[in-house]
């Protein structure tokens, strides 16, 4: 009886910290910080490879519009900060110019 | 060792190599080398050593007792026991094979830029013909041999110059520098796409179609340490590119799309069609093993007919499995699901099952009336227990952690 109340504790005890865990967001505008980032040098990778002939204009053009669609979705969260938020839209600029380029 | 023997045993070895690499092994190598540089390597290290002695394992209990796997267990455990752990990793593999599926879309979409969704359907299809119509031997053969393209990765990462003392560094074991909920989580993910259970069904299975006795010890033994031993090496060349060309740059893989130019620098204008080469012969070979040993599971828990050698008529619910398995794979990824998303989770998730899939193989072959003498050291089944069971309570804790923070 004694094991079986010790188990069921245990298990409560794992739950309540799975629901703290998914409680706790990261922070929207680190996030968006690194995420604009990571973009700004895929896509600079991308067009070096490109002048290169490394990589097909098709593929350089995917890249641009996949960039541009992931920050307009973080863009949506209202916490991000407007320096952020315009660090952000450069990216999508230059994001939609390759895209746009590679037709 | 005859010269027959011999050329089995090469054959044996490439095959292992070639087939090691998929798109869960790729991914999350991938996502370790640009996130945490050479940090992850030790996993990639320690999750080979395990899953070495495992296929071992799995192809000596099949080579002495002449069961595979799921039917072993079935028939020392009894089918109640068997069966919820058999379903869930049925469940696992459905997301597994989307996530493959996925992979051979997405090397499509790159080239053509037509949706992953487009082509699920048609990719599924695809490989429903080649496991109906082809045998197990081709299939193996055909596909790992054609996954050798993925050495490109070692060679990309031989010609990138990485610093040798990072590098070894990174086979030590050691914490997170940041972000330890992504740490742990990328880790367990690499745990659960090298030491895949799919794989040991899949493995003993094939030992049993290929009628292996104790003769096969020592071909399996050496397949197992030189086949896992170089495939590792291909994982350990994924992370190491992505480690050089994503890293410094800040690059996080968010997406596969990005990874295509990963091998560019290093190969120039070979880089692109090997990366994209590599991801769909790897995905596609890994679906087929996935479907097969989906079928050889279910047919050896519910002791239907099983084998991948005979007339499909003659073994109407194992072609009936993988057609649901195939299809059901495809229809997820007409959803519009994030393959590189569904690549992770199902990663960790194979983290999670791996004790109800590897406790009770540990027993069957420490058991005498299945394997005889050739019962497992110690070493084997303490690297084994300790390995899965921390994969797996990791993965329990570092799954909501990564659901919690976004990936």
């Amino acid at each position: 009886m004694a094991e079986r109340r010790c188990l069921v504790r245990g298990a409560e005890a794992l739950l309540v910290f799975v629901l703290l865990t998914a409680a706790c967001n990261k922070d929207a505008d680190e996030e968006l910080q690194k995420s604009a980032r990571s973009w700004r040098s895929t896509l600079e990778l991308v067009q070096r490879e490109q002048a290169k002939h490394s990589v097909p204009a098709k593929y350089v053009k995917q890249v641009g519009e996949l960039a541009s669609k992931s920050l307009e979705k973080e863009l949506k969260n209202p916490d991000v900060k407007p320096e952020t938020r315009r660090e952000a839209q450069a990216v999508i600029t230059a994001a939609n110019k390759i895209s746009e380029g590679g037709k | 060792m005859k010269r027959k023997d011999l050329l089995n045993l090469t054959l044996g070895i490439i095959t292992s190599i070639g087939g090691f690499l998929e798109v869960g092994s790729m991914a999350t190598s991938a996502a370790a080398g640009a996130d945490f540089g050479y940090k992850l390597l030790w996993v990639i290290v320690f999750s080979t050593l395990c899953l070495i002695f495992l296929i071992e394992m799995s192809g000596r209990l099949a080579a002495v007792s002449k069961r595979a796997l799921a039917d072993a267990v079935r028939e020392r455990f009894g089918f109640v026991f068997t069966v919820i752990p058999r379903l869930l990793e049925v469940l696992v593999n459905l997301l597994v094979i989307a996530a493959e599926i996925g992979g051979v879309c997405l090397a499509l979409k790159i080239i053509t830029g037509v949706p992953v969704a487009v082509w699920a359907i048609p990719v599924g299809l695809v490989l429903w013909i080649v496991v109906w119509v082809g045998t197990l031997e081709w299939i193996e053969n055909t596909t790992a041999i054609l996954g050798l393209m993925t050495i490109a990765f070692v060679i990309a990462a031989w010609k990138l110059h990485p610093d040798p003392h990072e590098v070894l560094r990174g086979l030590i074991p050691s914490r997170s520098p940041h972000d330890a909920a992504r740490f742990w989580f990328i880790a367990v993910s690499i745990a659960g796409s090298t030491i895949s259970p799919y794989m040991f069904h899949f493995y003993s299975s094939g030992a049993i179609e290929e009628e292996w006795d104790e003769k096969s010890l020592t071909s399996n033994r050496m397949t197992a340490i030189l086949g896992m031993g170089f495939g590792c090496l291909m994982s350990i060349g994924v992370l190491i590119v992505s480690a050089v060309v994503f890293a410094p740059k800040g690059i996080h893989v968010d997406s596969y799309e990005q990874l295509a130019v990963v091998l560019s620098p290093a190969l120039g204008r070979w880089g692109f069609p090997l990366f994209v080469g590599s991801l769909a012969v790897c995905c596609f070979g890994a679906a087929v093993e996935i479907a097969l040993a989906t079928s050889y599971l279910l047919g050896q828990t519910f002791g239907w007919n099983w084998s991948e050698n005979s007339e499909p008529t003659k073994g109407a619910r194992f072609a009936l499995t993988y057609t649901a398995v195939i299809f059901g794979g495809a229809l997820i990824m007409t959803t519009g699901l994030d393959p590189l998303k569904l690549t992770m989770f199902s990663m960790a998730l194979t983290a999670v099952i791996l004790p109800t899939v590897i406790m009770p193989f540990l027993l069957l072959v420490n058991d005498e009336h299945y394997v005889g003498e050739h019962r497992s050291g110690w070493i084997g089944n303490t690297v084994v227990f300790i390995v899965v069971l921390v994969a797996s309570i990791i993965a329990i804790v570092a799954i909501p952690l990564e659901l919690a923070g976004g990936s």
